[in-house]
């Protein structure tokens, strides 16, 4: 995984299989200068993770074919995307839920709904310790 | 007595001696007598000799020659040893001075008289006759002659006086002699008389009682005469030997007496055993016949055979009733009658067997001659009946009714030895019975055990098994493939075979370490996935000694599937109902932020509104999903270190607002309160709930104070208020779900009838408690009690203080 590329704003991934909330976030990121690379299950975000070399992913839960959980597994078992940050989206609220996603890798874990102001700038925050 | 012997002795004794005594006196005197006419004699021979001599000696001198020489010189000699002699023979002293003088003369005159003579003779012859004339010889044998007679008179009278002395003291010898005979014989008279009185009478009295004591007569007795004698103690030792013998045969007559009676007493003893031992193997061979019949709770017709043979009864009944009682007593058997011929049932029960059944004794009854019982009597008459109730553990059992033809009445002794055997025979039946109904109840327990579908089995202390059910049986065997007849510990083999052996043989482990203790515990077969929750727990006796353990296995795979569903059905609402209201909320915002263009105030204000009812359902839909999870079972609690006071001053602190809104007085009072292990999110959702409910129900202008603090060892948290108040009757139904007061719904104050029911979860869920106060119109307080389970320092004191207004 490569740092941020010079002169270009950074490229995040938003995993959710619901168009509205992929479409919210979106607009959110690319409002606050990102590039935005949008997928609607598991699957389709591992091959964009390979595709466009993300530096942030954002990633339901809940998605058909790969849970947002195990996508993050996946990516720590990959040498170059091990190291790529990951926020959880999630609609499970018990704090078993959190513990899992924490486990599996992800840096922060934001229970829905959320605020997509507040998303933001977690996502800053962690791009910016980078 | 020794005195008196003494005494005898030394009287005759002194006698005796006189009577010695004076005898050698007499002798003494007669020797005196008889030296006295020696020396008589010798004198007279002394002066025979000295004139002869004096002649001889003067007829030499006139003719010497030698013949009359020698015959001189012998003279002379004869008359030296006769001088001598006669002064030997003298006794008197005064004499044998005399004698000696005497001889002292003869030795003068022998040398002045004859030598010279002789002498002169031979030398001058004539000078001799001149001699012999002067007559000088002459005179001096004169003297001699003199001296000698005077000696001889001396001596006759001395022999005279000793004579008269010797006469006197013979008469005193006499008599001294016959007064010591006459003396020793009254002596010895009295003496013999004394004996006679005093030793041989009261021997002889002894000798007679002794002989009398021989024939047998122990009555016999000395008379205490002379006692004092050492006689007398042999009297008296006789007597007491004569009183001991007495006594001794009187205590021997006695013992006698008493082993007559023994003898007599061991003979009834004897007689005794023997009929014991009668009755005794009597029993034992009845006993015997009933055990044959352990299975039956019916008494054969053997059984009742014997007792009427035993009884010498031509006939018997047997009538049993049952374990209930319900029923009257029926014929079970009969002997020497067809049953036919009698009732089946006593109902009403005759006369007399009711009586025996009532009184719990036998009742015999005697009819006189040719009466025929009609039920009982066969062809003979009947003449006596007995009627035995059977009692067994105090209850009755059945009754027998024995018949007798024979003339002689029961009598006491067979009636004895009857109701032994009917006791026995009752005893039987009840155990019978008994045993009947504790097989039936084993039966019941064990069909309900079948019945059950979990798996039962009960091991001993070894594991091995005591009772199981078919459920067990058939996982045992079926699905967890072990042999039946394995104990417990060697059915730890299928461990290999779950998903996680290690918690299934840890329990194994407890239950073998600690027979005293209880598990629970679920495994997972790896192969098909099938659940089970297993139980275990000791098994006591009545007399609370352990006996072993009970297993329990209940197959869960459904429940577990169940639970998933219900696990994945909430996670899918939550999911469903979130993911449009997440649209709606961030859609919401990215508008009222202005991202799509400007807002008049008639839009925001609209759009505020849509705002606040999203959160209303965003609430309702997280109050939902947390009583359903609480409902489930799935309430988590992460525990953790909390400071209460901090934690309460912090909901208060956010509730300030709020209180100023509605210009409600919101103040907080807190005493320290250890640190304690709680969920704080949880906690503070409880806080929450209570503070908000109490501004909601309290007009404006009001008070909400809120206490914290430590007591009896519990935090306690309260939210008093000043608000509408809870009628008495809504108070119990308050903690119920979807609940809301009349007031509530008619001063339509918004809530769902959650809040409560969930701070009763969390507090239930903290092992506290929740509970109400209230008074309409006054106020209400809620009080939560939170068992204090950390171990670190109360926080700082916190004076009470107004946050809001």
């Amino acid at each position: 995984m490569s740092g941020p590329r010079e002169g270009q704003p950074p490229v995040v991934l938003v995993a959710d299989d619901d168009a509205d909330i992929r479409a919210l976030v979106a607009f959110r990121l690319e409002r606050a200068g990102y590039r935005v690379v949008t997928a609607s299950d598991g699957e389709q975000a591992l091959e964009l993770v390979r595709a466009e070399s993300p530096d942030l992913a954002v990633l339901d839960v809940m998605m058909p074919r790969l849970s947002g959980l195990e996508v993050t597994k996946r990516l720590r078992q990959q040498p170059e995307t091990s190291r790529l940050p990951v926020i959880l989206l999630t609609a499970r609220v018990q704090e078993a839920d959190v513990a899992l996603g924490l486990e599996a890798g992800a840096h922060e874990y934001i229970k829905k709904p959320f605020s997509p102001q507040e998303l933001g700038r977690r996502v800053q925050s962690i791009l910016d310790r980078r | 007595m020794l005195g008196a012997s003494a005494l005898l002795a030394l009287v005759l004794g002194a006698g005796f001696a006189v009577i010695l005594n004076e005898l050698e006196q007499l002798r003494t005197v007669s020797r005196f007598e008889q030296t006295a006419a020696e020396v008589i004699a010798a004198a007279d021979r002394l002066e025979d000799l000295a004139v002869g001599l004096h002649g001889r000696a003067t007829r030499f001198a006139i003719s010497p020659n030698e013949r009359l020489l020698r015959s001189i010189g012998d003279t002379r000699r004869e008359l030296k040893r006769q001088g001598k002699e006669l002064r030997l023979l003298t006794a008197d002293p005064e004499q044998r001075t005399r004698a000696a003088s005497i001889e002292q003369a003869l030795r003068r005159y022998d040398q002045l008289s004859v030598t010279r003579l002789v002498s002169a003779s031979r030398a001058d012859p004539a000078g001799a006759r001149s001699l012999v004339r002067a007559r000088e010889s002459e005179r001096r044998l004169a003297g001699l002659r003199d001296q000698l007679s005077r000696f001889r008179s001396e001596e006759a009278q001395l022999a005279a006086e000793r004579d008269a002395t010797a006469a006197v003291q013979a008469r005193r010898a006499r008599l001294t002699g016959q007064v010591a005979l006459v003396g020793s014989l009254l002596l010895i008279l009295a003496f013999t008389a004394y004996f006679s009185r005093a030793i041989f009478r009261p021997i002889r009295r002894v000798a007679i009682a002794a002989r009398r004591l021989a024939t047998g007569e122990l009555s016999a007795r000395v008379a205490p005469r002379g006692w004092a004698t050492e006689v007398g103690e042999l009297g008296r030792a006789f007597n007491t030997m004569a009183a001991s013998l007495e006594t001794n045969r009187r205590e021997l007559e006695r013992q006698n007496d008493e082993l007559g009676e023994k003898t007599a007493e061991l003979e009834r003893a004897v007689a005794e055993l023997a009929e014991e031992k009668r009755r005794v193997s009597l029993s034992y061979e009845f006993g015997e016949l009933l055990a044959a019949e352990m299975n039956t709770a019916v008494i054969s017709p053997k059984v009742l055979a014997e007792l009427c043979r035993l009884a010498r009864a031509e006939t018997g009944a047997l009538y049993a009733i049952s374990v209930n009682r319900a029923a009257p007593p029926s014929l079970v058997s009969t002997f020497g009658i067809e049953p036919e011929r009698l009732p089946p049932v006593l109902d009403p029960p005759e006369a007399l067997a009711a009586r025996a059944l009532a009184e719990r004794r036998s009742i015999v009854a005697s009819f006189g001659e040719g009466f025929t019982a009609r039920a009982l009597g066969r062809d003979a008459p009947v003449r006596h009946e007995l009627h035995l109730p059977l009692i067994a553990s105090d209850r009755e059992v059945g009754l027998i009714v024995l018949t007798r033809a024979l003339e002689q009445p029961f009598a006491a002794d067979e009636i004895e030895t009857i109701e032994h055997l009917a006791g026995q025979t009752a005893i039987r039946i009840s155990n019978g019975v008994t045993y009947k109904r504790a097989r039936a109840l084993a039966d019941v327990h064990q069909a309900v055990l079948n019945a059950t579908r979990d798996g039962i089995r009960l091991v001993d202390l070894e594991g091995r098994t005591l009772t199981a059910n078919a459920a067990i049986e058939r996982l045992t065997s079926d699905v967890f493939g072990l042999p039946s007849d394995s104990t417990l510990f060697e059915r730890s083999a299928i461990a290999e075979r779950l998903v996680d052996p290690e918690s299934y043989l840890a329990t194994m482990a407890t239950i073998a370490a600690d027979p005293e203790c209880t598990t629970q515990d679920v495994f997972e077969l790896a192969s098909s996935g099938r659940s089970f929750e297993r139980y275990t727990a000791p098994v006591r006796d009545s007399a609370d000694a352990l006996i072993g353990r009970i297993i329990v296995v209940r197959e869960i795979t459904a429940e577990r599937e169940s639970e998933r569903l219900k696990d994945e059905f909430l996670a899918g609402v939550s999911h469903e109902l979130r993911t449009p209201l997440t649209s709606i909320c961030g859609y919401l915002e990215l508008v009222l932020e202005e991202e799509s263009g400007t807002l008049t105030d008639e839009q925001r204000h609209f759009l505020s509104v849509v705002e606040r009812s999203t959160q209303r359902l965003l609430r309702l839909v997280g109050d939902l999903l947390f009583v359903a999870q609480a409902d489930a079972g799935a309430l988590t609690l992460e525990r953790t270190d909390v400071d209460l006071t901090q934690l309460v001053r912090q909901c208060v602190e956010a509730a300030g607002p709020q209180a100023s809104a509605k210009n409600i007085g919101l103040s907080l009072e807190t005493r320290p309160i250890p640190v304690t292990n709680a969920d704080p999110a949880r906690l503070a959702q409880l806080l929450d709930n209570l503070v908000s409910n109490a501004l909601k129900f309290t007009p404006a202008g009001g008070q909400v104070l809120v206490r914290a603090f430590r007591e009896n060892g519990r935090a306690v948290l309260e939210v008093e208020d000043s608000g509408l108040g809870i009628a008495a009757e809504e108070q119990e139904r308050l903690f119920e779900r979807f609940f809301r007061t009349r007031a509530a719904s008619e001063a339509a104050i918004q809530g769902t009838g959650l809040g409560l029911s969930i701070a009763q979860a969390i507090a239930e869920g903290h092992g506290g408690e929740i509970g109400v106060t209230s008074a309409e119109g006054v106020g209400t307080t809620f009080r939560v009690e939170l068992p204090l389970t950390g171990h670190g320092e109360a926080s700082e004191i916190e004076p009470p203080r107004e946050l809001a207004r």
